[in-house]
């Protein structure tokens, strides 16, 4: 064999094994964040409830993750407006009859205690959608720019409608990086970044617990109610992990105090297990992620698959870094999870599916 | 879309996020290293509670060692407030009319609330449970005198009251007469309270132990037909 056939060779076995080494990296993290919520709710009444319901939901979400990636992804390039139309129709169904968790409408019940966030899959398939519609063509017109400006603005007045305003924030990620790399220029990025701007006074005009909560971060001894109190929680949580951290199972303040301490506070909950050594790992390994599927992107030879790829690796990354940043009180307190790691069915079965997509598109030859 | 101009893109994005993540953990290495000992100060004070564990006055016997006044701990269930949001307070009170009829519940109404006396340990550990929704509810721990016998011999041993620390004295007869002997040393504990106010699990450090009093044998002899459960505690101890 000549040994540039070697190299294709080599090449054609590593695209197929990518799904399988993914999925061990994926199983890691699932089990990490397994671990994660037990500790945050270790010393509540039942500290196995959420960590192997999540166990569950990783089982299901790994099963998706190889489905998905093993589709090819033309499939998905053909059907992204479709899945996109699907995708609005449901933000809308969910306005009207879905069901009310933490004064946010952004839930259908299924039965019993399964809902479904159908936003989490939203912000995939707008992705996805994104990158298709932006891939077509060799320059990002004005009016490609507008469209895809209008089509961003459509589902995030949905999400804040809800209202979730750290939801609608990812979508706005996500745009931004597509255009990015798309090239828009550098006035366009700032149009978009002002019209983040507006959309963020509008929503706190609107919403009255927006501002105590932008007042008690602002002033955390300033008794501004729950929201400053909350701040606080975050502050002491830490500091009971100090270096190295109370050990995992022993997160007290977490679940004495901390509000939703295996949701929106894992990250802080995490620092007082494991420390300042520990939070520093998840911060490197949310990094890595990123860094792996922006190399990843550079391999791809399709256009909408690279830009998806470079994408769904910066917009969890990004999420990540806005829930540990309000975790560690360098941003204003909003409802954004930890991806992979934090409690949360339709977050972690809509991972799997991104990443799906994301690895479909690496392997296309 | 060039792959070198789309490289230079992807890595300028990506060394943005590393600072992005580098100013994090700073942040993180500023609450949990540097503001440490500042911050965990704070959380002992919000926290962490120091409380008497009660110790039981001794018993007075009669000349044959049958008690004739004894202390005996018992359990209330009270609602000491009412849940502000009107979801909260109807759920509460359908569940407390359910369980005790006898409540009509009015709103507003005089609390604390005594909703059910001398919980049995099976209630207690019932109860517990509604502790965690509705921390409005207390189960209390109450100490009683129970004195028996004839009114000349009740009159003999005396009654007690309790002082400004809430520990039981004698005031009368040989409960004060021997109230040196009676009266125990009450302990000390520590525990860690939750946002609402309920016991961590696991927190309770005794930090003394309570020592209960000691019996005391009287002259007087309690006449043979004198059955304990029929008799009234004489008076409460809270």
């Amino acid at each position: 064999m000549k040994k540039t056939d070697m190299l294709i060779h080599l090449s054609g076995t590593s695209r197929r094994l990518l799904p399988f080494a993914s999925l061990l990296i994926l199983i890691i993290a699932g089990l990490l964040g397994c671990l994660s919520i037990y500790s945050a709710r270790a010393f509540s009444e039942a500290p196995l409830y959420f960590a192997l319901k999540q166990l569950v939901w990783l089982c299901i979400g790994l099963i998706v993750f190889l489905s998905v990636s093993l589709i090819p992804f033309s499939f998905y390039k053909k059907t992204a407006s479709l899945f996109y139309f699907l995708s609005l129709v449901l933000l809308v169904l969910v306005l009207c009859f879905g069901v009310e968790i933490n004064d946010m409408r952004g839930w259908f019940r299924l039965w019993g205690t399964v809902n479904v966030q159908p936003s989490e899959f939203a912000k995939v398939i707008f992705l996805l959608y994104l990158s298709v519609f932006a891939s077509k063509g060799q320059e990002l017109r004005m009016d490609r720019i507008l469209m895809m400006f209008g089509v961003t603005f459509l589902s995030m007045l949905l999400l804040m409608l809800e209202p979730d305003f750290g939801g609608a924030l990812i979508f706005f990620v996500a745009f931004i990086m597509v255009l990015t790399v798309c090239g828009a220029r550098l006035t366009c990025l700032l149009a978009a970044f002002l019209f983040l701007l507006t959309c963020a006074v509008i929503f706190v005009a609107v919403n009255d617990y927006a501002m105590i909560r932008i007042l008690g971060y602002l002033a955390p001894d300033g008794g501004y109610g729950v929201d400053a109190w909350h701040i606080k929680q975050f502050q002491y949580t830490m500091a009971h992990g100090g270096w190295t951290g109370s050990a995992w199972g022993n997160a007290l303040w977490s679940s004495a105090f901390l509000p939703l301490p295996h949701t929106d506070s894992l990250f802080a909950s995490i620092v007082e297990s494991a420390g300042f050594v520990g939070g520093v790992i998840v911060i490197g390994g949310f990094f890595a992620m990123g860094a792996g599927f922006t190399a990843m992107s550079w391999k791809v030879k399709d256009n909408a698959g690279r830009i998806f790829v470079f994408s769904v690796g910066m917009m969890y990354l990004v999420q990540a870094l806005i829930h540990i940043s309000v975790n560690s009180v360098l941003l204003p307190p909003t409802g954004v999870t930890l991806p992979v790691l934090s409690y949360g069915g339709s977050s972690l079965l809509s991972i799997m599916f991104a990443f799906g997509i994301a690895f479909s598109a690496a392997r296309e030859e | 879309m060039a792959a070198g101009s789309f490289k230079f893109k992807t890595l300028m994005i990506l060394s943005f996020l590393l600072i992005w993540a580098v100013l994090a953990a700073a942040h993180v290495f500023y609450y949990a290293v540097i503001k440490q000992e500042e911050s965990l100060a704070e959380t002992r004070k919000i926290a962490w509670r120091e409380a008497a564990i009660p110790s039981l006055r001794g018993r007075i016997l009669d000349r044959n060692g049958i008690p004739a006044a004894w202390s005996e701990l018992h359990h209330n269930l009270i609602l000491e407030k009412v849940p502000e949001s009107r979801k909260r307070r109807e759920n509460l009170f359908r569940r407390i009319r359910r369980f005790f009829p006898e409540h009509e519940l009015p709103y507003p109404m005089k609390l604390p609330l005594l909703l059910k006396s001398d919980l049995s340990p099976e209630e207690i550990v019932l109860y517990s449970g509604w502790l965690r929704s509705y921390p409005e509810l207390r189960i209390v721990p109450v100490i009683r005198r129970v004195v028996i016998g004839t009114p000349e011999i009740r009159s003999q041993i005396g009654k007690t009251a309790l002082n400004n620390a809430g520990e039981a004295v004698g005031v009368s007869g040989l409960e004060r007469e021997y109230d040196l002997e009676l009266s125990g040393t009450s302990g000390r504990m520590t525990v860690m309270l939750d946002r609402n106010g309920n016991w961590c699990n696991d927190t309770l450090r005794i930090t003394r132990q309570a020592k209960n009093g000691e019996d005391i044998r009287a002259d007087f002899e309690l006449p043979p037909e004198t059955d304990v459960s029929q008799e009234l505690p004489e008076n409460e101890e809270d």
